[in-house]
């Protein structure tokens, strides 16, 4: 008599997990190695930003959209800032991949958080843009970061760099980091704001 | 099935995300324990979806990821229902971005022409062979990326209702690429087996 398929599989599946050998835990590597910057990790993080984000596109409406997230930005304005954060790593990345330095910063402003001025020309030059622009905007952007960090030479990815961004304040000190790192704070960016947009969208019923 | 419980008992990973949560527990030993419990299960998720020789590199990508992740795990409210496993989930779609971001780099890869990629072919094409009689490795060829999801998703020991959280599908989609999957199984070693005999 022939097994079952699910019994089969399930037999199969228990041998493989018998055959898997011992592993390596992060926590056996020196603490300065556990960050998730292989070139393999940083193309996941950015699946999952764009996962994440494409989800995102199927419960925000235009009417949700209009609505405040914070004082002075919509919701809208929210997606908008990380749009125009996808586009200037992407940018950036592509830039430094070129071995091409830059000619202007970002300095942050009057906050410890962020480059206000910058964020708030961004978020302004995108008002009249559409919803749907500005959703296609990010995933196009984060897709072609994704082709960077897939082609870029492995020095250039894990040697720093002076970056745009000034975050005391002085455009003259730049975030000298490399690539990866760059990428990597990019996701965390994003995902910061995703978790800010989730609990907002609860709280709008949507 | 290491992802099995005893009945009547939360899971292992239910206990040490609450241990954490209340400070019984260190990070370093939450996590090291998370490791030991599901350290296989992200091995064979990742072999069937790669080849062999890259799983031990892809599986300490995902368990890298999760180390990052888990320093700022914020503790939510499904840690309080019993067969909740965020953790398993994380792992899952973690392996499923891994896999889909180890296969663009391979893709980008091919382009160029590598002496590794050429050496490598033979000995894996013998190695697909053997193991072309296996249903695991059959699904692996057959079945669409969202079938095989579900499929590996539900041999872990994840229940219909994880799946579907994890997905962002509901419940009867789950059920119903499950059983598409076995069904394409059944019928191609139906087929094999007509043509052996």
């Amino acid at each position: 008599m022939t097994e079952p398929m699910e019994a089969r599989l399930e037999r199969e599946w228990r041998s493989l997990l018998e055959a898997i050998a011992a592993g390596r835990s992060p926590l056996d590597l020196p603490p300065d190695r556990r960050a998730a910057v292989s070139r393999v990790a940083l193309l996941a993080q950015l699946e999952e930003v764009r996962e994440e984000w494409s989800s995102l596109r199927t419960i925000v409406d235009e009417g949700t959209a209009a609505r405040f997230a914070n004082a002075a930005w919509t919701l809208k304005d929210l997606l908008a800032h990380l749009a125009s954060w996808a586009r200037e790593f992407t940018h950036e990345v592509a830039a430094v991949s070129r071995n091409e330095g830059f000619d202007y910063a970002i300095p942050y402003a009057m906050s410890v958080l962020g480059p206000n001025a910058w964020n708030e020309r961004e978020v302004v030059a995108r008002k009249e843009r559409s919803l749907d622009e500005i959703f296609r905007e990010f995933d196009e952007e984060t897709e072609r970061l994704q082709d960077h960090v897939a082609a870029m030479d492995e020095a250039i990815l894990y040697q720093p760099a002076a970056f745009p961004l000034a975050p005391s304040g002085r455009p003259e000190e730049r975030l000298f980091l490399p690539p990866s790192f760059l990428v990597s704070g990019k996701c965390l960016h994003d995902r910061y704001h995703f978790a800010q947009i989730r609990k907002l969208l609860e709280r709008f019923g949507a | 099935m290491i992802g099995a419980e005893e009945k009547g008992r939360s899971p292992l990973e239910n206990r040490v995300l609450r241990a954490r949560a209340r400070g019984e527990m260190s990070f370093d030993a939450a996590f090291e324990t998370l490791f030991q419990e599901y350290r296989r299960i992200v091995a064979s998720w990742l072999a069937v979806r790669v080849d062999a020789g890259s799983v031990d590199d892809l599986a300490q990508d995902v368990w890298l990821i999760f180390y990052s992740r888990f320093r700022r795990w914020e503790f939510g409210t499904e840690m309080e229902s019993e067969d909740a496993r965020p953790v398993l989930s994380f792992l899952f779609r973690t392996c499923q971005f891994v896999a889909r971001g180890h296969a663009r780099l391979t893709r980008t890869r091919r382009s160029v022409p590598l002496e590794e990629a050429e050496g490598k072919s033979a000995a894996e094409d013998l190695l697909r062979e053997l193991e072309a009689a296996k249903a695991l490795s059959l699904a692996r060829r057959l079945c669409p990326e969202e079938e095989l999801d579900v499929l590996l998703a539900k041999l872990a020991g994840m229940s219909a209702k994880e799946v579907a959280k994890t997905l962002s599908i509901t419940e009867a989609v789950v059920d119903h690429r499950y059983r598409d999957a076995l069904a394409r199984l059944r019928v191609k070693l139906k087929v094999q087996g007509e043509e052996r005999s």
